[in-house]
């Protein structure tokens, strides 16, 4: 699968401590991948990065096979970009911002924008600062799927949403996708929202890249696990992250669920989700 | 492309550019009522500096409250060069309407004299001191503490300015290759700035 998107040894430290540091992952073609970690763990830091928002101190970074920093315009052209819903000037209209923005692109479509538009219940006409949230995200979308782009890039675009606009907003990712999108960037700490549409996960802790993997084959790898406290040994321990223990029982999450076994034949053994995954995954949250 | 970064500037100030154009209608009928002696030179240079300092720093101030716009401008395949470059254009065209609208004025009240050429270069080296002052800085420094900046060149130059004329000290102005050098010396001093604000700009982290 060709990558749409390369990321590779990127650093960037900021005065006051916080870096992301040798940070590499890629995004294969016609995947929705799913850019996850808790707050502050970087995900906002390498997304600016890569679309040149902040300078970084190294790293390379390669979209459809093209080097960032020679291609920036050509490149930039192609992808659609959906940040935070206050990214607009806000006393003006939609029109008005639309007619600031699409200029830019060689492939903006005016039709489609108005689809959209429609689709989403936005006038044209309409203050940009008497929309809500959701209002915003929508008409960032707009903006973002008016241009043929080819790669969608979103920075956190379903936080502070109630569900049903996240699920719109799924919704529209999906059909993006179906409609011939290569791929979709999708940066957020809702896992919830994860479960539906992603195709690969790109997890980020304390500026570091923690994993990259298949949606469905990390959900295979790990189990959540429940048993005795009395059966928890050393030998145990070690193949259990992430363990609660109360006076009686245990509740963990395993990669290694036939190791295990071989120890405690008769544990409870259940699916895990994403968000107990990345927690398992997160260095306070215990035994990695 | 650069139109619409210059059409972007005029629209996020459209609420006050009337009250610029309102402020540039009245000065010069107050200072003609007020002075008899330079009332139009001064007035020019007052209205002029008007029509410089305040589109500039509400332009800022509404960058600075929408501060994050300019990531979704540098998102899109706008460059950062030509939203820095959109800055002077609109000063610029700020300074020409000034210019526009005062000769206007003195078709209508004689007593203003005349408007000429002279005048206007030498306004145009105020007008390229000041933006070229204020830009950089504004970016390098932000909004809030280059509105100190605006302030502090306004009183600067308007004082110079009207010491110079109400006490004569213009003997230099007649001179024959001053002009020529002021106009060269104008456009250097705001290629410089435009570079350096450039250079500033394309470092910036942006929001």
């Amino acid at each position: 699968m060709d990558s749409i998107l390369d990321v590779r040894m990127l650093n960037k430290s900021y005065i006051g401590g916080f870096s992301i540091r040798d940070v590499a992952f890629f995004m294969p073609e016609g995947c929705i991948t799913g850019f996850i970690g808790v707050n502050g763990a970087g995900k906002t830091t390498v997304i600016r990065s890569i679309l040149g928002l902040s300078a970084r101190d190294s790293g390379q970074i390669q979209f459809f096979g093209l080097d960032f920093d020679k291609n920036e315009r050509q490149i930039k052209d192609r992808i659609g970009v959906v940040l935070d819903a206050e990214s607009f000037y806000e006393d003006l209209s939609l029109a008005e911002m639309k007619d600031i923005i699409a200029p830019s692109y060689t492939r903006w479509s005016e039709a489609e924008f108005r689809e959209y538009l429609d689709r989403f219940e936005l006038h044209p006409k309409q203050k940009i600062k008497l929309l809500s949230k959701g209002m915003k995200v929508k008409y960032s979308l707009a903006l973002a799927l008016s241009h043929k782009a080819e790669l969608l890039i979103m920075d956190e675009p379903t936080s502070g949403l109630d569900p049903l606009i996240r699920s719109q907003v799924l919704k529209i990712l999906t059909e993006y996708m179906e409609k011939g999108g290569r791929g979709v960037l999708f940066s957020t700490h809702i896992l919830s929202d994860l479960d539906k549409i992603t195709d690969m996960l790109v997890m980020i802790d304390n500026g570091k890249i923690v994993f990259q993997d298949e949606k469905d084959a990390l959900l295979n790898q790990y189990r959540i696990v429940k048993g005795d406290v009395r059966q928890l040994n050393e030998p145990v321990r070690k193949l259990i992250l992430n363990i609660e223990e109360t006076d009686y029982g245990f509740t963990g999450i395993t990669r290694q669920i036939s190791e295990l076994k071989q120890f405690i034949p008769d544990v409870i053994v259940e699916h895990a989700a994403i968000e107990d995954i990345m927690l398992a995954n997160i260095r306070k949250g215990g035994k990695k | 492309m650069l139109f619409n970064l210059i059409k972007k500037d005029f629209l996020i100030t459209k609420k006050h550019i009337l009250l610029f154009f309102l402020i540039g209608m009245i000065i010069p009928p107050v200072f003609q009522w007020q002075l008899s002696e330079n009332a139009g030179v001064l007035a020019f240079t007052f209205s002029a500096l008007l029509f410089i300092d305040l589109p500039l720093t509400y332009n800022s101030m509404k960058e600075y409250k929408c501060s994050k716009a300019a990531a979704l401008l540098c998102a899109a395949p706008y460059s950062r060069r030509q939203i820095v470059i959109s800055k002077y254009i609109f000063g610029t065209i700020m300074y020409l309407a000034c210019c526009v609208l005062f000769l206007v004025q003195t078709l209508y009240l004689k007593e203003l004299g005349g408007f000429h050429i002279k005048l206007a270069i030498l306004m145009f080296f105020v007008f390229a001191l000041f933006q070229g002052i204020y830009i950089p800085v504004q970016f390098k420094i932000g909004y809030e503490m280059a509105r100190n900046v605006s302030l502090i060149l306004f009183i600067l130059i308007w004082n110079v300015i009207a010491y110079s004329i109400v006490y004569e000290k213009t003997a230099f102005l007649s001179s024959s290759g001053f002009y020529g050098i002021l106009s060269v010396l104008s456009i250097f001093i705001l290629v410089a700035s435009a570079c350096l604000s450039i250079n500033i700009y394309e470092k910036a982290e942006l929001a």
